[in-house]
């Protein structure tokens, strides 16, 4: 008799323990009334997405501060102190912009190829293609500061084929081939870039 | 000595018999045997009340007893536990429909009505109440899941056009390259001058946007 009960109350203890699970479940899953009919997925509105991309302060600011060294290392350029020069480019780099701004990226490519130039003519070639290379290595898109960039590469590995032409030729003519590399592709990189603007007006 | 016919018998006195006797003076002392048949009846009574009753019992007794039953039962009514009153009703039932099926009361083996045993309210309510809960819940669970699956999905918010027009392209932050064009290579190094032309234009987009107020709706100054 007893054995007889316990299927039963198995049953019992069964039906109970699931309509509190699908009490649980059910309660659980109305969570996404709470929002009051939003969409989950939040897409950024037009005006949202124009307020972020709106010239504001913070990128007056950044481009306010790259002026300002720029102008500094022109200043120390014209009194022969390189070093000084390239310290105040370098500094460029560190200047914090809104994050995404086009500007960000213009702005440091350009001050790269200004610092690997200025590195170039303190005889620091490798050091002003690592700077090169830095920055080629960071681009997210095609622009004329970056076919700028590519051509001043091809400068500094023009410079330093002709710094070892003489003692490794070939290695000097491995590197003449790498800076014809790197000026055909800112020419392509400009071609295009000029194409497109020509057929966007 | 002459022998009077409506004297008692002397037999008849000495059988026992309480009833036919002389009724005795009411401050007569109690005789020794009269004291030992009351003796006897109390205890006979005592014993049919506590359901112990011999199984022949003296017809004058009897009538005796039934008397002292009523005079009891009138006294103080006795009331059984349910469970008993529920057996009682149950055998008296199952008795009466033996009897009318020609079947001898108290025999068991050729009874036509079945043996039920008969279920306290207390235990059908303590066994009653854990299916109901169970039952209540299943319930509850299949209206849950059927809400669930029956529900509507929401209808999406639509996507609100934008009120008014994007910003103008001269207020956004954007790439130079417009504004630039074409570096040429001898003018690779001239970032300083590049940058003065971007930081002009910038600074006419922002003052633009800025001291112009507010032109549509929403827009941050």
């Amino acid at each position: 008799m007893i054995r007889a009960a316990w299927p039963r109350r198995l049953l019992g203890v069964g039906l109970f323990l699931a309509g509190l699970l699908a009490g649980a479940v059910v309660g659980c899953s109305r969570g996404d009334d709470d929002r009051a009919g939003q969409p989950v997925t939040r897409i950024t509105s037009p005006e949202e997405r124009d307020r972020d991309q709106a010239i504001d302060e913070p990128l007056m600011l950044a481009l306010s501060q790259a002026k300002n060294f720029h102008h500094k290392a022109r200043v120390y350029m014209s009194d022969g102190k390189l070093d000084d020069a390239t310290a105040a480019v370098r500094a460029i780099l560190s200047i914090r912009f809104p994050a995404d701004a086009p500007e960000a990226e213009d702005v440091r490519l350009d001050a790269r190829a200004l610092l690997a130039k200025l590195l170039l003519g303190q005889g620091q070639a490798d050091a002003a293609m690592t700077t090169v290379e830095e920055g080629l290595a960071t681009a997210s898109r095609d622009s004329f500061f970056l076919a700028n960039l590519f051509t001043v590469k091809g400068e500094v590995l023009q410079a330093q084929a002709t710094a070892i032409d003489a003692s490794d030729h070939a290695r000097a003519v491995a590197l003449r081939q790498q800076a014809i590399v790197a000026l055909d592709r800112s020419i392509a990189i400009n071609t295009a870039l000029q194409a497109a603007l020509m057929e966007a007006r | 000595m002459a022998h009077d016919p409506d004297a008692p018998d002397p037999h008849d006195l000495d059988d026992g018999d309480p009833l036919s006797g002389p009724v005795p003076a009411p401050d007569v002392a109690a005789e020794p045997a009269e004291r030992a048949r009351a003796r006897g009846f109390g205890d006979l009574v005592d014993k049919v009340l506590a359901g112990r009753a011999p199984a022949a019992v003296p017809a004058d007794d009897r009538a005796l007893l039934e008397v002292a039953t009523a005079i009891r039962a009138a006294a103080r009514p006795i009331e059984l536990p349910a469970a008993r009153t529920s057996a009682l009703i149950e055998a008296a039932l199952a008795t009466a429909i033996d009897r009318r099926a020609g079947v001898r009361p108290g025999d068991p083996a050729r009874s036509t009505v079945p043996i039920v045993p008969v279920i306290p309210l207390a235990r059908r309510r303590a066994r009653v109440l854990p299916w109901a809960v169970a039952g209540a819940a299943s319930a509850v669970a299949a209206a849950a899941i059927a809400v669930l699956v029956l529900r509507q999905p929401r209808p999406a918010a639509p996507v609100a056009a934008p009120a008014t027009a994007s910003l103008p392209e001269s207020q956004r932050s954007r790439p130079a390259d417009p504004l630039i064009g074409v570096i040429g290579r001898d003018r690779a190094g001239d970032a300083a001058a590049r940058l003065d032309v971007i930081y002009a234009d910038r600074l006419d987009g922002f003052r633009e946007r800025t001291l112009a107020g507010p032109r549509r709706a929403g827009a941050a100054p």
